[in-house]
């Protein structure tokens, strides 16, 4: 059988694509990635995000034009002269991420919560976005 | 335009760095949403096991998922069972391991 490859350095491309998916060795170029549920219910869109080791202080959350975007630092621990890493498979840096809230809100009443590492937010569904009962004469 | 998730169990090795110093070995493991009761920490010949069970709770108040975190650590034989610190924060866990003493570096006294 024979297998023609029209543009073969598109192969070396793809190939690098699925590299890109995995951690590298270039640890600096590594960074965190905290995972968010999503979920809308009746009243409200609720975000879960994971920030494990982030202190309340050290998370922004800002609401612009229906994205919703959280950035933290997680800050790596500073050892000393005598102490030495033994494995560091948490990542440190900066982290951002946006979600797109697709419908209309009520920014006023945006609701933050931070406990145990999770970030809760509610964002309270504006009138014309929740669900109405249409009443059958 | 609900969401219907039906109640899932994962299964979460959590990431750990590990520090030493002079007197001690400090484990820090990623556990976010834990409740510390529903953690658990122990050593069984020389195995330092951890597990925490977070749940996610819908507008029920029932528990439509459940996370469960678990890692195993071989502790090495300068680690003592005797002395285990463990503190929950900001959704980490961190176990402090404390050296034997004869294990610790010792100032010798030139006579």
């Amino acid at each position: 059988m024979v297998v023609r490859i029209h543009n073969p350095i598109s192969l070396f491309n793809e190939f690098e694509n699925l590299l890109a998916g995995f951690p590298t060795a270039k640890t600096a170029e590594r960074k965190p990635q905290f995972k968010a549920s999503i979920k809308e219910t009746n009243e409200a869109i609720v975000v879960n995000v994971e920030l494990p080791g982030i202190k309340k202080e050290e998370v922004k959350v800002t609401f612009d034009n229906d994205v919703l975007t959280i950035s933290a630092e997680r800050k790596r621990p500073e050892l000393k002269e005598n102490e030495q890493w033994l494995r560091n498979e948490i990542l440190y840096g900066t982290f951002e991420r946006s979600i797109n809230i697709s419908l209309p809100v009520n920014s006023e009443k945006i609701f933050a919560s931070h406990e145990n590492g999770i970030l809760h937010i509610v964002l309270p569904k504006a009138e014309e976005a929740k669900a109405k009962q249409i009443v059958i004469r | 335009m609900t969401n219907e998730i039906s109640k899932s169990t994962f299964t979460i090795v959590p990431a750990v760095d590990i520090v030493e110093t002079p007197h001690t070995y400090v484990v820090k493991l990623d556990i976010p949403g834990a409740q510390k009761e529903k953690i658990s920490a122990a050593i069984e010949n020389n195995i330092l096991n951890v597990s925490a069970v977070v749940e996610r709770f819908n507008d029920d108040q029932e528990s439509d998922t459940v996370k469960e975190y678990k890692r195993e650590f071989s502790l090495a034989n300068d680690v003592d069972v005797s002395t285990v610190d463990a503190e929950y924060e900001n959704g980490v866990l961190q176990i402090t391991l404390k050296k034997k003493e004869q294990y610790l570096p010792k100032q010798i006294n030139i006579n």
